[in-house]
């Protein structure tokens, strides 16, 4: 009896705990979760519990470079234009949702056409940087792929000459009897500068190694026209068509990622 | 993700596989200024158009430094006379043309000239494709007709656009339109 006396006393105790705990419950403020739980049993309707929001961090560093740039080169020389090319990039990746890159790029053009009558070899040289945005909208999809949307800026720095012969009907030097003029002019410190629209993707290959294709839509700016000669050729923009001012353009390249923030949210 | 990746290098596949460069045609601007004279008319109140002149050749005068001595020479332009029309043709390695029009009677002393100065581009037909002159800027001095008046400074592909007009007086032979 003594036993069930006690046992009586301790329910008693436990019910008393109880109700006082959820009496001090009800006067803590209640949070949004709690709130929801009794929404739900309020309406008896499903609702998901929505995903904790991830702040923006810069979770990795990716180091590229284009392999066909040196491969056009190489192939090139087999050609009548020859050209060396060669671009490196840099990537910061915020939670694989935006990616903030940088690339710069030499390029060096060769262009001539010998003919009978005129003749020219036009050689233009120079450095060029992009910066840009992109946005990945496949979200948090997955952890490292993108398919991306972004903008760029880009600016090129170079120099360029021409030297050849041209024709001169009539004009015909009255000493040397030659019908041709032989011309040279050079222009050093030109600029350019153009904005791109950019879509493409990135894909991880192995470990922490990246692939990626980008295409973009380049719109030229501005560039210092040589008062002599045309531009031909623009680093990193390409070919230059007589009034042409904007072109697409095609990067590919290859990423080796290194973790900046490793969390499991993030990886 | 695959199917994203194989559409996209399609994508590009195609667009590299048509934006191979190629010479495109183009019409080339003429090197030569196109003149045309006006006589004044009998009156004397306007200019009159010439149908046809009658100048006994047309030359170009070569002029160049051998050291600080300037040299002329004279030298032929065949062809540049085309009815109410002269073309001159223009110096690609100087930034002026001289000319020299010797009237019928042969007399040197009765000879006009035209000093036609002007700017010039080498315009490359990317990629690779040849390249043109382009003359523009043109301006006329030193001129001993009456009066010199610059139409279209810039040449063009179309032979009937007028660059220069020059009036004269009544002492050059030729028929009116």
């Amino acid at each position: 009896m003594r036993t069930l006396r006690v046992t009586y006393t301790e329910i008693r105790l436990q019910i008393a705990v109880t109700l006082l705990s959820i009496a001090m419950a009800s006067l803590l403020p209640v949070g949004k979760a709690q709130g929801q739980t009794m929404e739900v049993l309020d309406t008896a309707q499903v609702i998901v519990p929505p995903k904790p929001k991830i702040p923006l961090r810069l979770t990795s560093f990716r180091l590229g470079v284009d392999p066909t740039k040196p491969l056009i080169a190489g192939l090139s020389k087999f050609y009548k234009s020859p050209t060396d090319y060669w671009e490196v990039s840099a990537e910061l990746t915020l939670n694989n949702r935006f990616f903030l890159s940088a690339a710069y790029g030499f390029s060096k053009t060769g262009r001539s056409d010998i003919a009978l009558e005129k003749s020219y070899i036009y050689v233009n040289q120079g450095n060029y940087y992009r910066l840009g945005l992109d946005y990945n909208i496949l979200g948090g999809k997955t952890q490292y792929d993108a398919v991306f949307l972004g903008l760029r800026y880009s600016n090129a720095t170079f120099d360029h000459s021409i030297s050849g012969l041209t024709g001169r009907k009539y004009w015909e030097n009255p000493i040397t009897s030659t019908s041709q003029s032989p011309f040279s002019a050079q222009a050093n410190g030109q600029q350019a500068n153009w904005v791109s629209l950019a879509v493409g993707f990135k894909v991880r290959i192995i470990g922490g190694l990246f692939g990626g294709v980008e295409g973009r839509l380049d719109n030229l700016l501005s560039y210092d026209d040589s008062p002599d000669f045309t531009v031909v050729d623009i680093p990193g923009f390409g070919l230059l068509k007589v009034d042409q001012t904007s072109k697409y353009n095609f990067s590919y390249s290859l990423f080796y990622r290194i973790p900046l923030w490793k969390h499991a949210a993030y990886e | 993700m695959r199917k994203i990746v194989l559409t996209f290098l399609t994508v590009v596949t195609v667009c590299l596989w048509s934006s191979c460069t190629e010479c495109d045609p183009i019409s080339n601007p003429v090197t030569s200024a196109n003149v045309t004279f006006y006589r004044k008319n009998s009156a004397g109140t306007g200019y009159e158009k010439y149908k046809k002149l009658v100048f006994a050749s047309v030359n170009g005068i070569y002029e160049r430094f051998q050291g600080d001595t300037l040299l002329a020479t004279i030298v032929a332009l065949d062809d540049t006379l085309l009815n109410s029309r002269v073309y001159l043709p223009l110096r690609y390695d100087a930034d002026s043309s001289y000319f020299r029009f010797l009237l019928a009677d042969l007399n040197t002393a009765n000879a006009e000239t035209l000093q036609i100065y002007h700017a010039k581009k080498l315009v490359i037909n990317a990629p690779d494709c040849g390249f043109y002159e382009q003359y523009s800027e043109i301006e006329v001095k030193g001129s001993f007709f009456d009066s010199v008046n610059v139409l279209n400074p810039l040449l063009v592909t179309d032979t009937t656009v007028v660059n220069i007009e020059v009036f004269v007086n009544d002492s050059i032979p030729g028929n009116i339109e």
